[in-house]
C-alpha cells in the first residue's frame, strides 16, 4: 500500500512538473505571436483599420490576346498548354476552349491565327476546324494542307449579351495521338480572341 | 568517414539504451522469458521507456548532446554495469532449414534497407514533419508548441528520433525506425517459436520483413513500422499472460499499449485489443480481475497522458488535431477536421473491396504502398479459426486492422499485417514444401526490380538502387536529396541563404521542414495557413470574391448591444462575413476602439470582419453550425438602424438580429433584409497582401500550375510583391 501510495506521488509530482514547464514553454510562445489567432483577448477588440482599397488593380485583359501573354492561361478552360513556347504560341489537344473578356457586344468578330504543323498534317491528312461561341456554332475551316491559317467569323450580338466572358470552343476533326505515350496534338494556337469589325 | 558513420553510432546508442532500460524494466519486473523474448521485449518495453525519458527531459529544456551521452551511460550501467544474472527459460527447437533459407533470401533485402536507412532521409513525411519538428526541438534544445495538424499528433517515436537526430542527424532517426523493422520478424518468430508452430514463424515473418511496404516505411523516418511492432507485443504479451497466468506480464503489455498510443493515434487498437484477453480471463473465472486490470491500465495510462496533457496545454483539446468542436481552439478548425476526415477516409477513391484489396496487396495504387502479391492468399488465414491460436491471430487482426475505417492509405494496415501473416502462415505451413517454396515467392515477387513490373508506377516502394555512396558520403548529399526531393529541396536551400533569420514563408508546395531552417509550413496544416490562403484566392476565384452586400434596416433604436445570428444554417453552410458595418441614417457609424466583439463559434477570428480588409472573412469555421452568431458591444449607448454585411456571393441572407437597449437585455428585432450585389472590390490582391504581413509573413513561393500563380507573375506589382528567386518551376517573392 505504502509503495503504491509512493508510487502515485511521484508519479504526480513529475506530471505537475512536466506540466508546469509545458505551461511556461505555452506562455512564453504565445506572447512572442501577439499577431497570430491565438489571443482571446485580442480578439474581443476592434482591430487596426485598413486602407481601403488598399491598391490598385490590373486592367482586364483584352479581349484579343497574343498566346504568348501570360494573362492568357488564366483564361483556358482546357486543352491548351499551360505555358507559352517559343515566340509565343500554345498547343492545343483534344477539345481546346477558352474564355475571352467581352468589351462590347455590337459589331464582334470572332478571330484566330493557328498553324497546322506538317508532322500532325502528315498522319491525319486534311483537317476541318468548327468553332463555337457560348454554345453557339460559329463556323467551320477546312485546312487542306500545313502551314498557318487565318480564321474570322461574325458573332451576332445575342450571343454575347449577359456575360463578362464568351466561351470559345475551336477544335479539329482528326488529331494527332503520339505512338509513345498516347498523347494528342491538335494545332499550335498563335493569338485569338473578339474584335470589333469596325477595327 | 566519421561523418557518415554518425548515424550509425548513434542510432547504435538510442538501441543501446532501450536495450539497457528495457533489460532493467524486466529483471525489475521478475519476468521470466526465452533469451530471444527477453532481448527483444527489452527493446520494445525499453524503447517506450526511453521515449518517456525524453519528453520528460525535451519538456525540461535538456536536449542536449551531453545529456544523452550521460542518459546512455547511466542506462548501461543500470542495467549491465552490476552483475546480475537473467533467468531465461529453455526456448523449443527451431526448424533449420526454413531458417537457413530465410536467411538467405532476406540477406539482399536486409542490405537494401540498410543502406536506404543509412542514406539521407527523403520520405514525404520524414522529411517534412516527422523530422521537421524534431529539429526544431532539437534547435531549441527542448519542447515547445508546435501548433499545426501533425504537431499535435503524439510523437512518441519522435522522441527516440529527437535522441538519435541531436547525435547524428536526419538518417541517425531512420536507422531507429528501422532497428523496429529488424525487431518485429524476431518477435513474430519468437511467438511462433513459442506457441508451437515455428514453420509458420519463419513464413510469416519473412513475408512481413520483404513486403514492399515494410521495407519501405521501415527505412524511413516514419512510425508505423514501428507501431506494428509495438501492437504485436502487446498481443504477443497477452497471449503469454493467457498462458502463463504471470500477472507482471501486463505490466510490459500496459507500456507497449501506451506507447502504441504515443507512436500514433491509431496505436489505441492495441489497448483495445487487449480487454480480448481480460475479458476472456474474466469470463471464465466468472468474476472482475481487478487487480490485472489496473496494472495493465495503469502502467498503459504512464504512457497515455503526457502526450493528452501536452496537447491539452500547448493546443486546449487533449486529443488535437480530432474533436475539435468539442473542444474548440484557434489551431485546428471543426471545418477543417471533418474535410480531412472525409478525404482520408475516401483516400483510394473506391469502395470496392475487391479493387481496395488489390492495390493493397499487390499494386498499390492510390493507397500509397503494397504488402506483396502473396498476401492475395490471406483469407487462407481463415482456415486457421481450427486452432486457438489462429483465432486469436484473426482477432488481432481485424483489431489492429480497424484504422484502416479512418485512412483508406495501406500503412494503416500495417499493424495488422504480423497476426495476419501468422494466420495465413499457420493455416499453410503444414503443407509439405509450402514454407520453402512461399519464402522464394516472397523474395521474388518483393524485389524492387520485379515490383516494378506489377504494381502502380506512383506508388511508394524503393527500387533495386541500394546507395551506398549517399550513405558513406561519397556522393553529395545534396546532390542526392535534390534528386530524391526535387526543387522544394533546392528551395529550402535558397530561402535559408536569401531570407533573414525569422522570417516567414507562405506556401503551398513547400520545402521539406528538416532541411529549412525558416518556417514555411503547407497552407494546409494550420489554421493560419488556410485563412492566408483563402485571403490569396479571393482576388482570383469568383466566388470567394465579396460582391454580395446583405443589408439588415429596423426602425431606429439607441442599443449597447447587437448581434447577427444564422439560426438555421444548410448542413453544409459556413457562414463567413467579410465586413460588417453599422450605419445611422445611411452613414457608417466608425468602429471605436472600445468596441468589444465576439462570435461563436470561432471567435478568434472575429476581428477580421471589422478590419476594413474585404480580403479576409470571419468564418464559423464549422459546418452547419446552428445558432452561429457574431456580435457587438458598444460600452455607450449607439443610435442605429442598419447593418450591412459585405461577403462572397454563396452567403445566405436568412438571419436573424437582436439588440439590447440595456447591456444585460438583448430583444429580437424584426428587420427588413434585402441583398445587393455591388462591383468587386478594388485592390484586392494588395489586401491580401496586407493581410499576410499582418500575421507575420514575409515571402511566398509560388509553383508554376498551381492556382493563379501566373497571377503573381503578371501581377506582381498589384500584389505588392517582388521575385526574388526562382529554380525548378518555383518562385520566391519578397512581400513589399
Amino acid at each position: 500500500m505504502k509503495k503504491s501510495l509512493k508510487w502515485v506521488l511521484s508519479s504526480g509530482l513529475v506530471l505537475a512538473a512536466v506540466v508546469f514547464a509545458m505551461r511556461q514553454q505555452n506562455a512564453l510562445d504565445l506572447a512572442n505571436k501577439s499577431s497570430s489567432f491565438t489571443d482571446l483577448a485580442a480578439a474581443h477588440r476592434i482591430p487596426s483599420q485598413d486602407i481601403n482599397p488598399p491598391g490598385k488593380d490590373p486592367e482586364p485583359p483584352p479581349s484579343f490576346l497574343e498566346m504568348g501573354d501570360p494573362r492568357v492561361t488564366a483564361l483556358i478552360v482546357r486543352d491548351i498548354g499551360r505555358t507559352p513556347e517559343g515566340m509565343g504560341w500554345r498547343w492545343t489537344f483534344s477539345k481546346p476552349a477558352m474564355k475571352f473578356p467581352v468589351a462590347g457586344i455590337k459589331d464582334q468578330r470572332f478571330a484566330m491565327d493557328f498553324s497546322i504543323v506538317e508532322t500532325v498534317f502528315r498522319t491525319t491528312g486534311p483537317v476541318t476546324l468548327s468553332a463555337s461561341i457560348n454554345g453557339h456554332a460559329l463556323g467551320t475551316f477546312r485546312c487542306a494542307h500545313p502551314g498557318d491559317f487565318h480564321f474570322e467569323a461574325a458573332v451576332p450580338d445575342e450571343w454575347l449579351k449577359g456575360s463578362d466572358f464568351a466561351l470559345v470552343e475551336a477544335s479539329l476533326d482528326k488529331l494527332w495521338t503520339s505512338p509513345s505515350d498516347g498523347a494528342q496534338l491538335g494545332y499550335i494556337l498563335f493569338r485569338a480572341g473578339l474584335r470589333s469589325s469596325s477595327k | 568517414m566519421l561523418a557518415a558513420l554518425s548515424p550509425l553510432f548513434s542510432a547504435c546508442l538510442v538501441v543501446l539504451s532501450c536495450l539497457a532500460l528495457g533489460t532493467a524494466l524486466l529483471r525489475r519486473l521478475g519476468i521470466t522469458l526465452t533469451r530471444a523474448e527477453n532481448r527483444v521485449f527489452a527493446f520494445l518495453t525499453g524503447a517506450a521507456c526511453v521515449s518517456l525519458l525524453i519528453l520528460g527531459l525535451a519538456t525540461l529544456q535538456l536536449i542536449y548532446k551531453p545529456v544523452f551521452y550521460t542518459l546512455t551511460a547511466t542506462l548501461l550501467w543500470i542495467a549491465w554495469g552490476r552483475k546480475r544474472e537473467t533467468e531465461y527459460e529453455t526456448p523449443r527447437p527451431v526448424p533449420r532449414l526454413p531458417i537457413k533459407l530465410s536467411l538467405c533470401v532476406v540477406l539482399p533485402f536486409l542490405v537494401l534497407y540498410f543502406f536506404n536507412a543509412w542514406a539521407p532521409e527523403y520520405s514525404p513525411d520524414g522529411s517534412t514533419y516527422h523530422l521537421g519538428y524534431v529539429l526544431l526541438f532539437a534547435r531549441h534544445h527542448g519542447l515547445i508548441p508546435i501548433r499545426t495538424l501533425y504537431g499535435a499528433l503524439p510523437e512518441g517515436l519522435e522522441m527516440l528520433f529527437l535522441f538519435a537526430f541531436t547525435l547524428g542527424r536526419h538518417s541517425a532517426a531512420a536507422l531507429v525506425h528501422f532497428s523496429f523493422l529488424l525487431a518485429l520478424p524476431f518477435l513474430m518468430f519468437s511467438y511462433a517459436r513459442r506457441f508451437g508452430f515455428p514453420r509458420a514463424g519463419v513464413l510469416a515473418a519473412v513475408m512481413v520483413f520483404l513486403s514492399p511496404l515494410f521495407g519501405q516505411d521501415g527505412v524511413s523516418a516514419y512510425n508505423d513500422v514501428a507501431l506494428a511492432a509495438v501492437t504485436f507485443g502487446v498481443f504477443y504479451l497477452m497471449e503469454l499472460w493467457l498462458e502463463t497466468n504471470q500477472d507482471r506480464l501486463l505490466i510490459p503489455a500496459g507500456i507497449l499499449a501506451g506507447f502504441a498510443f504515443g507512436i500514433k493515434y491509431t496505436g489505441f487498437i492495441a489497448a483495445l485489443y487487449a480487454v480480448a484477453p481480460l475479458a476472456i480471463r474474466m469470463w471464465r473465472r466468472r468474476r472482475v480481475l481487478w487487480q490485472p486490470i489496473v496494472m495493465f491500465s495503469a502502467a498503459c495510462l504512464v504512457f497515455v497522458i503526457p502526450w493528452l496533457v501536452k496537447n491539452a496545454v500547448y493546443m486546449h483539446n487533449p486529443v488535437a488535431p480530432f474533436l475539435n468542436s468539442v473542444f474548440p481552439n484557434p489551431w485546428v478548425s471543426p471545418r477543417f477536421e471533418q474535410l480531412y476526415r472525409q478525404n482520408m477516409a475516401t483516400y483510394a477513391g473506391t469502395n470496392n473491396l475487391v479493387v481496395l484489396f488489390l492495390s493493397f496487396t499487390v499494386t498499390g495504387a492510390k493507397v500509397i504502398g503494397f504488402f506483396g502479391p502473396l498476401f492475395v492468399l490471406a483469407p487462407l488465414g481463415l482456415l486457421s479459426l481450427r486452432t486457438r491460436q489462429g483465432r486469436h491471430l484473426l482477432l488481432a487482426a481485424v483489431v489492429f486492422g480497424l484504422p484502416i475505417l479512418s485512412n483508406q492509405g495501406s500503412r494503416f494496415l500495417m499493424a495488422s499485417l504480423p497476426p495476419l501473416a501468422l494466420a495465413l502462415a499457420l493455416a499453410v505451413a503444414n503443407t509439405q514444401f509450402v514454407v520453402p517454396t512461399l519464402i522464394v515467392l516472397q523474395a521474388l515477387t518483393c524485389w524492387p526490380d520485379v515490383t516494378a513490373m506489377y504494381a502502380d508506377q506512383y506508388t511508394w516502394r524503393l527500387t533495386s538502387k541500394i546507395p551506398f555512396a549517399a550513405a558513406w558520403h561519397r556522393r553529395r548529399t545534396d546532390g542526392y536529396l535534390h534528386d530524391r526531393i526535387g526543387p522544394t529541396y533546392d528551395i529550402g536551400k535558397i530561402i535559408d541563404a536569401q531570407t533573414p533569420p525569422g522570417s516567414k514563408i507562405y506556401c503551398r508546395a513547400c520545402p521539406p521542414e528538416a532541411y529549412t531552417a525558416r518556417e514555411a509550413l503547407p497552407t494546409y496544416e494550420t489554421l493560419l495557413g488556410n485563412l492566408m490562403e483563402d485571403m490569396v484566392f479571393t482576388p482570383n476565384e469568383p466566388n470567394r470574391k465579396p460582391t454580395k452586400v446583405i443589408t439588415l434596416g429596423f426602425p431606429r433604436i439607441t442599443a449597447y448591444r447587437l448581434r447577427i445570428s444564422n439560426p438555421h444554417p444548410r448542413a453544409d453552410e459556413v457562414w463567413q462575413i467579410n465586413e460588417l458595418r453599422i450605419l445611422n441614417a445611411g452613414i457608417e457609424i466608425p468602429r471605436a476602439p472600445d468596441w468589444r466583439i465576439d462570435a461563436a463559434p470561432d471567435p478568434w477570428e472575429a476581428p477580421l470582419a471589422f478590419d476594413n480588409n474585404l480580403a479576409s472573412r470571419w468564418s464559423t469555421e464549422q459546418f452547419g453550425a446552428a445558432g452561429a452568431y457574431i456580435e457587438i458591444v458598444f460600452r455607450q449607448p449607439t443610435t442605429l438602424d442598419e447593418v450591412t454585411l459585405q461577403s462572397s456571393s454563396d452567403q445566405t441572407a436568412q438571419l436573424t438580429i437582436q439588440a439590447g437597449a440595456q447591456p444585460d437585455k438583448m430583444v429580437q428585432l424584426n428587420p427588413s433584409i434585402r441583398s445587393s450585389v455591388v462591383p468587386v472590390p478594388v485592390g484586392l490582391r494588395r489586401a491580401a497582401t496586407l493581410m499576410l504581413k499582418t500575421y507575420g509573413y514575409n515571402y511566398l513561393i509560388a509553383a508554376d500550375g498551381d492556382y493563379f500563380t501566373n497571377d503573381y507573375a503578371a501581377n506582381a506589382a498589384y500584389w505588392g510583391i517582388r521575385p526574388v528567386a526562382s529554380t525548378g518551376g518555383l518562385t520566391l517573392y519578397r512581400l513589399e
